[in-house]
């Protein structure tokens, strides 16, 4: 698979690109993305992402700026020469050609087509036409076609929204694979934090055509830049308090931080550079939900660095193979949990029953 | 659900009220289909003058079908697929033919395409003449019937996702190709619908076509001269005629262009 599809790719330069569609206009884009590595950009509808891909793509001019591929300008380059693989967010198949035809155009015209036959399992249906297929086989044609004739660069609008949920996973597993063996360089697109999470090496959060944060995958999303970018990143927790107290006197110094004058949690960890909490300040306090451990009630914490926060169960519900906890913190916010199912009966919680959620104070992280 | 919905009284209410007016459609050509006897439609089959005139008639209308499909399928992709400054006034002009009385289309043609009009005389000094021509019956046909193709082609590029002549072209196929490959099959349905009403506005027009081109006669001035000159009897037959003919013909486009979904394999999909 490896040797017949992947080929040498080159990186994505991005540089002050201005995109838009009438009088919507985007903010100047600066983006590297290197060869091979796949860059996921996370954002609501209307944040722009479908226009920046049509215009990597040609479709739409560029406003501004340039886009290179290695040292290859595509700016005014017309689609056809770009030299792009684009998966839309619907499959956008020919419908009155077979699969095969649907492969076979332009670019798969001379191309081995058998690796992806074989990877996307769509041999037998290489004579069918697209109205036979179902959902999950049509995208897995759109990808195919994408892929054929290995292109140096992947442009992939929301692969999974026209697919059923149950289907998701088996594509979005085949997909990681793919783009790490075809490791061709990759611009994604999506609304939903999990697949940029599972499948971007860089991931970008887009708002209202602005790029608010790009990075490393674990880095933006346990850093969220601010508070905007920290919602689009599906962060669970996110406690708005006020600065109580400064304690000084203890080390290192600790910042109590509070709601409604109600002490939550004493903030040990260095301070973003530049900033300095007097009392009053209001900071947000974000965790995901996944760091957040449930304990019996009056637990205390297991370690240093450890915060044991009392709270009741409001409500609890099976997420696929965990259950998510809602609960209520002694000061009236709310908090959400992950417990394993062995867990959860080990604790054997009723709803408004007590208990503590245990925190590691690195997970914590303070957004001034 | 639906069997419920059908049995309602808002339907029958409306199957009756749509009744009459498919009475109305229908009872006049069932009148004149009825009227001739078998030896009049032999009779008029066997007159050349209105053997002729259907010949004639049938060849101008193929004639502007033929130019509308060269002249509107062009116009009609650029209207559904751009948007520029004074798209609504040329959408304006393409429906003008459909809003001025036909009459008012042949004086307007004249002035025009005759030997003295502003296009007709240099025209005329290379041999091309309107007056009384094969051509000035194609050119009048043409001018009413061209808004049906244009509209309904229009109508069917608008059908087709654009993602899906994205798709070919980011595929590395350039725009000839791509409309040649994917667009007009696509549109076909649309295409072969407008070029049918183009057809069918053409072969029936009287008015545009009197005033430009009396003679050589085509079906509908020679079913008016005879009755105007034989009477009812021999138009009537005539007149069925190139109905017969004429719904023939139809019946023919109709199956040439209905939509086809193309046939895979029979083995149904699995998720």
């Amino acid at each position: 698979m490896k040797a017949a599809v992947a080929a040498p790719h080159e990186g994505l330069s991005v540089d002050g690109l201005v995109w838009g569609i009438g009088a919507w206009q985007s903010q100047p884009l600066h983006l590297r993305v290197p060869p091979g590595q796949t860059l996921a950009l996370l954002g609501h509808n209307g944040a722009g992402k479908t226009a920046l891909l049509d215009t990597l793509a040609g479709f739409l001019p560029a406003r501004a700026g340039s886009i290179h591929l290695g040292r290859r300008e595509l700016t005014t380059l017309p689609p056809e020469h770009r030299g792009i693989g684009y998966m839309f967010q619907n499959d956008a198949l020919f419908p009155h050609w077979t699969v095969e035809r649907n492969l076979r155009l332009g670019r798969g015209a001379r191309a081995d087509l058998d690796p992806l036959l074989d990877v996307l399992d769509l041999r037998r249906w290489l004579r069918h036409y697209p109205h036979q297929l179902s959902g999950g086989q049509r995208q897995r044609v759109a990808l195919a076609r994408a892929l054929v004739g290995a292109p140096d660069l992947l442009l992939l609008d929301e692969p999974f929204s026209a697919i059923d949920p149950e289907a998701r996973p088996a594509l979005r597993q085949t997909l990681a694979e793919l783009l790490r063996t075809a490791a061709a360089t990759t611009v994604l697109v999506t609304h939903d934090a999990r697949d940029a999470q599972r499948l971007g090496d860089l991931v970008g959060v887009l708002d209202s055509g602005r790029l608010l944060q790009c990075g490393a995958t674990q880095a933006v999303f346990d850093r969220p830049a601010d508070l905007r970018t920290a919602r689009l990143l599906g962060v669970d927790n996110l406690w708005p308090l006020q600065v109580l107290a400064a304690v000084r006197t203890q080390q290192p110094p600790a910042i109590v931080l509070g709601h409604d004058a109600c002490p939550v949690l004493d903030w040990t960890q260095p301070l973003p550079a530049n900033v300095a909490l007097r009392p009053g300040d209001r900071v947000v306090v974000m965790v995901r939900a996944e760091h957040v451990q449930p304990l019996p009630a009056a637990s205390r914490p297991a370690a240093d660095g450890m915060l044991a926060l009392p709270a009741k169960l409001t409500a609890a519900r099976l997420e696929g193979p965990l259950w998510r906890l809602h609960c209520e913190l002694a000061c009236g916010l709310n908090a959400q949990a992950y417990a394993l199912p062995a867990q959860w009966r080990e604790l054997a919680l009723a709803l408004g029953a007590p208990l503590t959620l245990g925190l590691r104070r690195q997970d914590l992280h303070l957004l001034v | 659900m639906r069997r419920a919905a059908r049995g309602s009284p808002m339907f029958w209410v409306f199957w009756l009220i749509g009744a009459t007016l498919l009475a109305f459609i229908a009872l006049p050509l069932l009148a004149l289909l009825l009227h001739p006897t078998l030896r009049d439609l032999q009779h008029a089959a066997l007159t050349a003058d209105v053997r002729s005139a259907i010949v004639l008639s049938l060849a101008a209308a193929l004639t502007s079908t033929a130019l509308a499909a060269v002249f509107a399928v062009p116009l009609a992709y650029v209207l559904a697929r751009q948007r520029f400054r004074g798209k609504s006034a040329v959408e304006a002009l393409v429906d003008l033919p459909l809003t001025i009385p036909h009459t008012v289309a042949g004086i307007a043609l004249l002035l025009v395409f005759s030997r003295g009009g502003w296009l007709g005389a240099p025209l005329a000094r290379i041999g091309l003449e309107f007056w009384g021509t094969f051509a000035g019956i194609v050119l009048a046909m043409s001018y009413v019937g061209l808004p049906y193709a244009v509209n309904a082609a229009r109508g069917g590029f608008e059908a087709i996702d654009l993602r899906i002549e994205r798709a070919a072209r980011i595929q590395g196929a350039g725009p000839w190709e791509v409309f040649r490959r994917i667009t007009l099959p696509l549109a076909r349905q649309g295409i072969g619908t407008g070029l049918t009403l183009c057809f069918a506005r053409a072969i029936g027009e009287f008015a545009a076509v009197v005033l430009l081109a009396y003679y050589p006669m085509t079906a509908p001035i020679r079913i008016y001269d005879l009755f105007l000159q034989s009477g009812l009897r021999q138009s009537v037959a005539a007149a069925v005629l190139f109905l017969l003919v004429v719904l023939g013909l139809f019946w023919g486009l109709r199956l040439l262009t209905r939509r086809r979904r193309p046939l895979g394999p029979q083995q149904p999909a699995q998720p």
